[in-house]
């Protein structure tokens, strides 16, 4: 045995004492949170109610006031939302009627993507879409539309499917079908065209698929599947401004006529009693006429040479009673489908029917007619009543505030959670 | 004849490929079976191998005869990267890396030897998938880099004296030949549709790749000294000291591009005014990124190995029974920033802002029988690269690492080595992306954890003469 010399002791005291410097210090990974671990991983598909639509256009503004935007908030989820640039794409109307916007004469038609591009979205809504497009842009039988350009813009080409898989949601709220009937309702050659509705067995095949691709990615603990929002039919929401009665507009022809004199006899059309004329052309009829009326009244125009613009309410004007009817049995066939997949999901589902029909009575909610004379104090700023944004269609803050506390009393409610309105 | 053997121990080490990940940055200790058994400790009583003409230059003096050793350490790495968000994890695809190492002794006096040896103190080697597992979507990190490779060859001539029975010291030149590759993904949203409008402006997603990008340079030289001391204070006792100096390595390379597929079919209504269905791999082209932006080109890096010390003591409370520990030093605070300059493309600096390490290393040695010598050890690295850059490029931090191993003398003249070592690092948080242009990178960027571990296998043969 080797007798230990100081050094020898020095040197094993060395050795003991060394490993002490060492340790482990793992770090660890950090998931997403919210007040439930339903939410942390939020998508929302939907439409241009969806993406945060509103007066006509989008922007910054106008997308964080939308209702998924809220309720992510509620939820205390991270939600990532393809921000567009002020004044928007486009900017807002300041004023329909003069087809005023936000950012003037001057903007650009898109003032495109905020930078850097968000290395994920949540916010899937794309303005137009029909309900193959949540899954497929290519379809032959989706009619070209001017909202289009939002896929890219948006979403960057990606369907809302593709970008879920990419962040593979633990809870969807989806708000599908009304674009496969606003397409009828909108048609510039026929309004209400049959033959421009999604038949309800396609709708149901498309949205079949459309859950199926989304159980596929395997992450999606819970949602809640939207009924047809009642932006389009009178008779779901009778005081919607954008359809308004024939009637209606016809005796505003009656106001245009006034204004001159002699003109030719009104031409009382029994069919307007009956149908609905879409703003773009009732709005534009009479637009025409005042442009006449003014030429007149300048000194430009003879007053013989006046031609009265009249709005007959004819199918190519207006959705006729029948097309009306096989609008709203669509919407409520697609409705008894989503609530079925809802139902066979152990889903929620959520009609924003009632929030509009609480609203309906509230005086000035929902104009039965557009503020269009100048005179009116609510041309400008609210043409269509409170509760609607200023291009008639699409929900204004308001409204959004409204449907998102609506939405989380159905989440609270069927899911049993403590969700607030933030 | 010895001659005829260093030159092929020479081309066998050129042959095998030296890529590794083991040690603090990007630096290799495993140059040594015996060495790696007794956890890396080499500096205060280096082994009988020849290693020594890395561990401590001084280790070789006094040595009598002539020595070879050939050997390897296969490297076999793996971890993964699991994101933050969606809780997925990507493997890194490592395949196992055989790290070879070869040294010649030869006692020119009883005082005075030389040697040669040739290691990769060096290199790293990450591959990774280019998909998530689990899900159709793509890994994120393969714009920082998925197929990357740098390697440092050493050639060390060295001499050693042993001026009396206290103090030997020896000094080596290192002539130093570096490569480098890196394979990344092309971000098309960061580039320009049309001057002051990227691809992102106009929608495009984050992290949408247009092209592979390699950029590789080899034949890089550089030169640096490595030098040691031991002293024998008392019986059974030993002190080393030895310090590595820096080498700069200037690389001269090139930097080429293939289309890569965006898997972007452009809708109806898109920006580029294109028909539905279009890829916009087609407008990338059209556009000419391949011809006027992505083009073959030169370029230019240079990278320093940072200077290393170590100082260590090693206590033999018995003639079969030796105990050791080691500290090490190394200067990582020199690979602060990576220039890459292209000839056409704006040049890219990657931040990476390291900083100096200590590693900590223990080991015994036990004479089991006669010729039977049993080994182990455990070390403590710290990590060299700062919260903020911790990439797929060198998902690096500190590791735990334990080792073991047994040598066997089978004759006068033949003797083996062998050594098991394994790697714990620690759990390391790290980003997947880059930050923008211009921009410092900061944790915020970071959005998952990184693993890391290893088994390391290592043989060394020796042959006396």
């Amino acid at each position: 045995m080797v007798r230990r010399t100081p050094t020898i002791r020095f040197g094993l005291a060395l050795l003991l004492a060394l490993p002490l410097v060492a340790a482990c210090n793992n770090e660890a990974i950090m998931p997403p949170v919210a007040v439930d671990p339903m939410f942390v991983r939020y998508a929302s598909l939907g439409n241009s109610l969806t993406a945060g639509l509103q007066s006509g256009g989008m922007n910054d503004s106008t997308q964080l006031e939308a209702y998924p935007v809220l309720l992510a908030q509620a939820m205390e989820t991270d939600f990532v939302v393809p921000l567009l640039r002020s004044p928007g794409c486009p900017g807002p109307y300041i004023n329909i009627f003069a087809q005023t916007r936000v950012g003037g004469a001057g903007a650009p038609p898109c003032a495109l993507r905020i930078g850097p591009a968000p290395t994920r979205i949540n916010q899937l809504g794309i303005p137009g879409a029909e309900i193959i497009e949540f899954f497929n842009y290519f379809d032959p039988g989706v009619i070209p539309s001017s909202t289009d350009a939002y896929k890219t813009f948006l979403l960057g080409g990606l369907t809302p499917v593709q970008w879920a898989r990419k962040i593979r949601p633990t809870f969807v709220t989806i708000a599908a079908g009304s674009n496969d009937l606003l397409g009828a309702g909108l048609d510039e050659n026929n309004p209400g065209d049959p033959d421009l509705v999604t038949p309800p067995a396609e709708f149901a095949a498309s949205y079949d698929a459309l859950l199926d691709s989304l159980d596929a990615i395997g992450s999606i603990e819970g949602g809640v599947l939207i009924g047809v929002q009642p932006i389009v039919f009178a008779s779901l929401v009778p005081s919607v401004t954008y359809f308004s009665p024939g009637a209606a507009w016809q005796q505003f022809e009656v106001v245009f006529d006034g204004m001159t004199a002699p003109l030719n006899a009104l031409d009382v059309n029994a069919a307007c009693a009956t149908a609905y004329v879409p703003f773009p052309i009732g709005g534009g009829a009479l637009a025409l006429a005042q442009a006449r009326v003014d030429s007149v009244l300048g000194g430009l125009l003879a007053p013989q040479d006046l031609v009265t613009v009249e709005i007959t309410c004819a199918d190519d004007q207006a959705i006729t009673a029948a097309e009306m009817q096989n609008l709203v049995a669509a919407a409520a066939q697609y409705n008894l489908h989503i609530q079925q997949a809802a139902a066979d999901r152990g889903w929620a589902y959520f009609d924003p029917a009632p929030v509009f029909n609480n609203l309906a009575p509230v005086a000035g909610a929902f104009r039965p007619f557009p503020a269009f004379l100048p005179s009116d104090p609510q041309h400008e700023t609210q043409p269509f009543g409170f509760a609607v944004s200023r291009d008639g269609i699409h929900w204004n803050a308001l409204m959004h505030e409204a449907i998102a506390a609506a939405l989380i009393d159905a989440i609270n409610s069927y899911y049993e959670t403590d969700l607030e309105m933030p | 004849m010895p001659r005829s053997i260093l030159g092929l121990a020479a081309l066998a080490a050129v042959a095998l490929v030296p890529s590794s990940l083991v040690a603090q940055g990007f630096m290799v200790n495993e140059h040594g079976t015996c060495v790696m058994a007794r956890g890396g400790v080499g500096t205060p009583k280096p082994c009988g191998d020849g290693s020594a003409v890395f561990y401590n230059p001084a280790g070789i003096a006094g040595s009598s005869g002539g020595m070879l050793s050939l050997g390897a350490t296969g490297i076999y790495a793996y971890g993964s990267f699991q994101d933050d968000y969606t809780g997925e994890s990507t493997d890194l695809k490592n395949s196992i890396v055989p790290v070879p190492h070869a040294y010649f002794t030869y006692g020119l006096t009883p005082k005075l030897s030389a040697g040669f040896g040739f290691f990769v103190p060096y290199g790293l080697g990450t591959k990774w998938p280019t998909t998530f597992q689990g899900y159709d979507t793509d890994f994120e990190g393969r714009f920082n880099g998925y197929d990357n490779d740098l390697r440092s060859m050493y050639f060390q001539p060295t001499v050693a004296y042993k001026i009396n029975d206290l103090v030997s010291v020896g000094a080596g030149f290192d002539f130093v030949l570096g490569s480098v590759l890196l394979n990344q993904m092309v971000d098309i949203s960061e580039q320009e549709a049309q001057p002051g409008v990227t691809f992102g402006d106009l929608g495009i997603p984050f992290h949408t790749q247009a092209a592979s990008a390699k950029i590789e340079a080899s034949n890089a030289t550089g030169f640096g000294g490595n030098f040691g001391i031991l002293v024998t204070p008392g019986r059974g006792v030993s002190i080393g000291a030895r310090y590595m100096t820096r080498v700069k390595l200037d690389y001269a390379g090139d930097a080429t591009f293939e289309p890569a597929p965006t898997g972007i079919a452009l809708p109806p209504g898109n920006p580029f005014g294109v028909p539905a269905g279009t890829p916009l791999d087609a407008v990338l082209v059209g556009g000419g990124i391949f011809e006027d932006v992505l083009v073959a080109q030169g370029g230019n890096a240079q990278i320093t190995m940072p200077d290393q010390f170590s100082l260590g003591v090693a206590v033999s409370p018995s003639d079969v029974f030796t105990v050791m520990a080691e500290w090490q030093w190394v200067h990582w605070a020199l690979f602060d920033t990576l220039t890459l300059d292209f000839e056409n493309l704006p040049d890219k600096t990657i931040v990476e802002n390291y900083g100096n390490t200590n590693g900590f290393r223990f080991g015994f040695e036990w004479a089991a029988a006669q010729k039977v010598m049993v080994r182990g050890g455990y070390l403590y690295h710290e990590g060299a690269a700062p919260p903020e850059t911790v990439t797929p490029l060198l998902p690096e931090g500190s590791r735990n690492e334990f080792t073991a191993g047994m040598g066997y003398q089978f004759s006068s003249r033949f003797a083996a080595d062998f050594a098991y070592q394994y790697i714990a690092q620690d759990k390391r948080r790290g980003r997947v992306q880059e930050p923008l242009a211009g921009n410092p990178p900061t944790v915020d960027l970071n959005s998952g954890l990184y693993t890391f571990n290893a088994h390391l296998f290592g043989a060394t043969l020796r042959v006396l003469f």
